[in-house]
C-alpha cells in the first residue's frame, strides 16, 4: 500500500479515511477551501493531524501549489539543494526535465516565470525519485498549451517508477485520462473515494419527462429539472435499463465530479 | 546541510566577516570603549543570524520546499544551527585574538567582555535568542526587534547588576589612620569595587550617623572606627568570565529547545483561497452523501510521527 489515511481530522478536514495502493494515480478534487491542501500537507508530513492516522509508505516528495523556491537560487542551485537534502538523487533526470521544458539553468528563480519555477519544482521532486509524489494544483502556473505535455510527462515518470501519485485540482476538465483513482472532497468531507472505472460503472444518468422521482434504482446524487425534462444522476451498484420514454446514459468523470460538488455546495 | 547552509547564508557570513574585521580594527585604535566595538557582536548574531533564519522561510514559504525533501525538519534546522554556530564561534575567536594585544592588564575588569568565554557565550546566546524569536513569531522584522531588545536587556542587566554578585565579595576594613597620616587605599588596583563606607569596631559596615554630617569627631563618638571595602579580586576574573559564560550557555540551550519545539509543533500553512473554483450553479433535488470508505482501511496502524 502507498498511502493510508484513517479517521483524520485537521481544521476543515473531518474524519477522512482512505487507502491508496502504491503505484496508483489519484486525482484529489474539490472546490477551493475544501481541504485539498490540508490533506496533501498532512500526507507530506508538513502538518500533523488533530486526530486519526496518516501514513505514506516510503519517501515522499511534495510540490506546493505556489511552487515556493529560494528567490536567489538558480535552477542549478535548486537541483544541488535537492541533491544535498535527499537520500536518493537522480541528477540526469532532474536536468532532463529542465532542458525538456527549456528552463534556464543560470538565472535566479526570482527572475523566472511562474511556469519556469513550476518546472524547477517538478525537476527537484522527480530528481529525488520519491515513492510517493504529491502535487498540489501542479498545472496552475503553466501555460494551457503545455499542460497536456507536462501531465503526460509526469504520468510517464511515475508509471516507469511505480510511484504513487496524488495530484489535486479544481479544474475538472483536466481530469479525464489522468487518474485511475478519485478522491472528492467537499467542505472537508470525503464524499467519493475509489477507482475511476468502478465509479463510472456505478453512476448512471436517467433522462426523461419531468418527474419528481427517479425512474430506476439507485441513490440520487443530483436531479436537474427543466420545463421539458428531468435528469437524475444516480449512484447504483449495477445500472439497469429503464422503461421508455426514459433513457439511461453513462456518465463522464467530469459529470460525476461536478454533480457531487454541486450537491455538496 | 553544510552546502545548503553555505549557499543560503554565504552573504550573511561574508558581511559578518567584514563587520568582525572592522571591530577588530577599531580595537587597535586608541580610546574606543570596548562595549562599542565588541558589544555589537552578540547583537549581530541575534538580529542577523538567528532572527531571519526561520521567519524568512515562513514568510516566503520556502520552508515548504525545504521540508518536502527527505531531510527532516529537525535535522534541517540542526544542520544549519551547527554550521552557523561553528562560523560564529570562529568569529568570536578572531575577535578575542584581536583584542588580546590591547587588553589592559592594569584594570583587568574593564576588559571582562573581551575574554574568549564571554564572547562565545554572548554570540551563542544571541544566535539562539534570535532563532527562538524567529520560530515563535515567524516574522523577520518582529523577531529582529524582539531579539535585539531581549538581548540588550539581558546583557545590560547582568553586566550592571548581576555580574558583581556571582561570588560573595571579599570584605576588608581598616581603622582610620590618625590625623595627619595619609589614607592608604584598600582596594587593590586589579579589584572590582562593589561597596565601601564607614566601619564600626567589628569592621562591619555602619550607616553614616545623620546628625554628624561628615564631622570626624562626631563620627568617632558614634562608633565609627574605620572604613571597609567590598570588592572582587582580580584573581577571580577568569572564574567570573566562566560563570557568565555558563549562564549564557544555559540560556542559549533553553532557547534552542524552545526553537526546536516550536518547529515541531507543525507548519501553519495558509489555507487555499486563490482563484474562483469549480463552477457551481444552485443545485436542486435530493442527494446522497455517501462517505466512501475502503473496507481494507479498517486495520489499526500505529500512529506515525509527523516528519
Amino acid at each position: 500500500m502507498g498511502i493510508h489515511v484513517e479517521g483524520v481530522s485537521k481544521w476543515v478536514l473531518r474524519d477522512c479515511s482512505f487507502e491508496l495502493p502504491s503505484g496508483s494515480v489519484t486525482a484529489l478534487v474539490g472546490a477551493n477551501g475544501a481541504g485539498k491542501t490540508t490533506l496533501l500537507s498532512l500526507l507530506a508530513g508538513l502538518l500533523s493531524a488533530d486526530s486519526g492516522q496518516v501514513r505514506a509508505d516510503g519517501r515522499v516528495a511534495f510540490v506546493a501549489q505556489d511552487k515556493p523556491l529560494y528567490k536567489h537560487f538558480t535552477a542549478t542551485d535548486a537541483l544541488s539543494f535537492g541533491k544535498h537534502t535527499n537520500k536518493v538523487w537522480d541528477q540526469e533526470r532532474a536536468v532532463g526535465w529542465l532542458s525538456r521544458f527549456g528552463v534556464p539553468l543560470k538565472r535566479a528563480s526570482g527572475r523566472l516565470s511562474g511556469g519556469q519555477r513550476a518546472h524547477i519544482s517538478f525537476a527537484v521532486a522527480l530528481g529525488s525519485r520519491p515513492d510517493v509524489l504529491l502535487l498540489d494544483e501542479p498545472l496552475s502556473e503553466l501555460d494551457p498549451l503545455v499542460r497536456k505535455e507536462v501531465t503526460a510527462a509526469l504520468l510517464g515518470f511515475v508509471a516507469d517508477e511505480g510511484t504513487t501519485l496524488v495530484l489535486s485540482t479544481h479544474v475538472v476538465s483536466e481530469l479525464s485520462g489522468v487518474a485511475d483513482r478519485l478522491l472528492l472532497l467537499a467542505q472537508g468531507e470525503l464524499l467519493v473515494s475509489g477507482e475511476v472505472d468502478d465509479l463510472l460503472g456505478s453512476h448512471v444518468s436517467y433522462v426523461g419527462p419531468v418527474s419528481t422521482a427517479a425512474p430506476g434504482p439507485g441513490d440520487v446524487v443530483l436531479a436537474r429539472h427543466t420545463a421539458a425534462q428531468s435528469q437524475f444522476l444516480v449512484r447504483t451498484p449495477s445500472p439497469v435499463s429503464v422503461a421508455e420514454p426514459w433513457v439511461s446514459r453513462p456518465v463522464s468523470l467530469e459529470d460525476l465530479v461536478l454533480a457531487h460538488l454541486e450537491v455538496a455546495e | 546541510m553544510i552546502w545548503v547552509t553555505y549557499r543560503q547564508h554565504r552573504w550573511l557570513v561574508a558581511g559578518t566577516a567584514l563587520a568582525v574585521a572592522l571591530m577588530a580594527l577599531v580595537r587597535v585604535l586608541p580610546r574606543m570603549p570596548d562595549y562599542i566595538s565588541y558589544g555589537a557582536f552578540g547583537a549581530i548574531a541575534a538580529v542577523f543570524w538567528g532572527a531571519p533564519l526561520l521567519a524568512r522561510e515562513y514568510e516566503e514559504r520556502t520552508h515548504v520546499f525545504a521540508w518536502s525533501q527527505d531531510v527532516s525538519q529537525g535535522r534541517w534546522l540542526a544542520g544549519k544551527v551547527l554550521a552557523l554556530g561553528a562560523a560564529l564561534t570562529l568569529f568570536a575567536v578572531v575577535l578575542w585574538l584581536a583584542g588580546l594585544g590591547t587588553t589592559t592588564s592594569r584594570y583587568p575588569w574593564d576588559s571582562f567582555e573581551l575574554g574568549l568565554f564571554p564572547l562565545l557565550g554572548y554570540a551563542w546566546f544571541g544566535f539562539a535568542l534570535g532563532l527562538a524569536a524567529s520560530a515563535l513569531t515567524r516574522r523577520t522584522l518582529v523577531a529582529m526587534g524582539l531579539s535585539l531588545f531581549v538581548f540588550t536587556v539581558t546583557r545590560v542587566v547582568l553586566a550592571r547588576w548581576g555580574r558583581e554578585h556571582y561570588l560573595p565579595p571579599v570584605h576588608t576594613w581598616r581603622p582610620d589612620p590618625p590625623p595627619g597620616v595619609d589614607y592608604v587605599p584598600q582596594l587593590p588596583r586589579d579589584g572590582l569595587w562593589i561597596d565601601s563606607g564607614y566601619a564600626d569596631r567589628n569592621g562591619d559596615p555602619m550607616p553614616p550617623p545623620l546628625q554628624c554630617n561628615g564631622d570626624d569627631t562626631c563620627l568617632k563618638a558614634n562608633g565609627q572606627i574605620g572604613h571597609f571595602v567590598d570588592y572582587q579580586p582580580g584573581s577571580r576574573l577568569v572564574t567570573f568570565q566562566l560563570i557568565e559564560f555558563a549562564i549564557f550557555v544555559v540560556l542559549a540551550a533553553l532557547l534552542l529547545f524552545v526553537a526546536f519545539r516550536a518547529l515541531r509543533r507543525g507548519t501553519r500553512s495558509r489555507p487555499t483561497g486563490s482563484a474562483a473554483g469549480t463552477p457551481v450553479p444552485a443545485g436542486s433535488g435530493s442527494s446522497t452523501r455517501s462517505r466512501a470508505t475502503d473496507p481494507d482501511a479498517a486495520s489499526v496502524r500505529p500512529e506515525e510521527e509527523p516528519r
